[in-house]
């Protein structure tokens, strides 16, 4: 294996020939996931409505489809659901928020948080995700993700600091901040005409939901790691089948080449896994050579 | 006039939370409330888990619970 790898050309001119050859696809599979659990959350909220099903199994289903609203605006804010096709792009957007309406959430906003994210992963003054990532728990995570807009104001300062460093993410702020208005009036309006449905198949869901992401998405990849491009993200585990965490398991990949679809990360990582161990990504020794379903123990 | 206007662009944030507490936590603290006890005629009792989510929303705002939105 040794020997093998010192024949492999690893520059990172050849890393990059290779990461290209997955790039640029429309990833139709997050266009269906983002349209469908909008359609179950919807056929959800008219089943309760018309006491098909009880509140409770509403809850259970909205939250579980909830879980899988973020992933395809996530797809979105990389460009993923148009792929190469610029006369496209627009279908990012559309999907990409209709998809966040379980989540009350604006695109606009998270995409650009999203990307300042990936601009400065782990940095204190400057990742808008890094005070529900550098936490010692999961519990602390989940709160803090649900806290963090409160009065304390830290994450206002980044976004405000990011705001003025760059107009572009403050007008995206801006009108990000008009779609979340109104979700906050959706919400109210509902509360006015179903109560205790928009209480457990809106609002709750959600925070679950939210509280899922930050746990999944921001600290188990990166708790604990310093700034840098091969030290910010890490291989983990928690011994559970890839699949039920999202595949954030190998978020690695996405934070090396976030131009590669979700989807093909796990390509991606079978062939650049002797780039990422001489890189000293963290934990990619430990990764296996094939990823299937397997919970990413080598 | 201009006092009022002044007071309320000062005072957004806490409106918003006033106002989130009031129509959204109170409809649903009156359901709640009323799927345990029969809902009463109109008296004063109707006003009570309106009035708590109003209070919830101020209290929200001043403590920084930016969860409950």
């Amino acid at each position: 294996m040794d020997q093998l790898r010192k024949d492999l050309d690893l520059s990172i001119d050849a890393e990059r020939k290779l990461a290209r050859t997955l790039m640029g696809r429309i990833e139709w599979e997050m266009i269906l996931i983002g349209l469908g659990q909008l359609s179950v959350w919807i056929t959800t909220w008219t089943l309760v409505i018309n006491a098909v099903i009880p509140l409770w199994v509403g809850f259970l289903i909205s939250t579980i489809s909830t879980m899988s609203a973020y992933l395809p605006s996530h797809a979105g804010q990389h460009g993923h659901l148009s792929g190469k096709n610029k006369n496209l792009k627009w279908v990012n957007y559309i999907v990409g928020q209709l998809s966040l309406i379980p989540l009350s959430q604006s695109h606009d906003i998270l995409k650009a948080t999203h990307l300042k994210h990936h601009a400065y992963t782990n940095d204190p003054e400057k990742d808008p995700d890094y005070f529900h990532t550098h936490v010692d728990s999961w519990w602390d995570s989940a709160v803090a993700i649900n806290f963090q807009t409160g009065v304390d104001g830290k994450l206002a300062k980044i976004v405000e600091k990011l705001a003025i460093e760059d107009p572009k993410f403050g007008e995206a702020m801006e009108r990000g901040g008009n779609v979340a208005l109104g979700f906050l009036m959706a919400n109210m309006i509902l509360a006015v005409l179903f109560p205790l449905e928009t209480l457990l198949l809106w609002w709750l869901p959600r925070k679950i939901a939210t509280s899922y992401l930050g746990i999944v998405f921001s600290h188990m990849p990166h708790k604990g790691l310093t700034i840098g491009r091969y030290k910010d993200t890490k291989f983990w585990t928690n011994g559970i089948p890839r699949f039920f965490n999202h595949s954030m398991q190998i978020h690695v990949m996405h934070h090396m080449y976030p131009n590669i679809c979700h989807f093909d990360e796990p390509k991606a990582i079978e062939l650049l896994r002797p780039f990422m161990i001489a890189r000293g990504i963290p934990g990619a020794e430990d990764s296996p050579e094939k990823i299937r379903f397997n919970p990413m123990r080598s | 006039m201009k006092r009022i206007s002044e007071w309320f662009s000062e005072n957004f944030e806490l409106m918003s939370y006033a106002l989130l507490g009031l129509i959204f936590w109170g409809s649903i603290f009156n359901a709640i409330l009323f799927s345990f006890i029969p809902a009463p005629e109109i008296t004063f009792l109707t006003i009570i888990p309106y009035l708590l989510g109003l209070v919830f929303g101020i209290i929200a705002k001043y403590r920084g619970w930016s969860w409950i939105n």
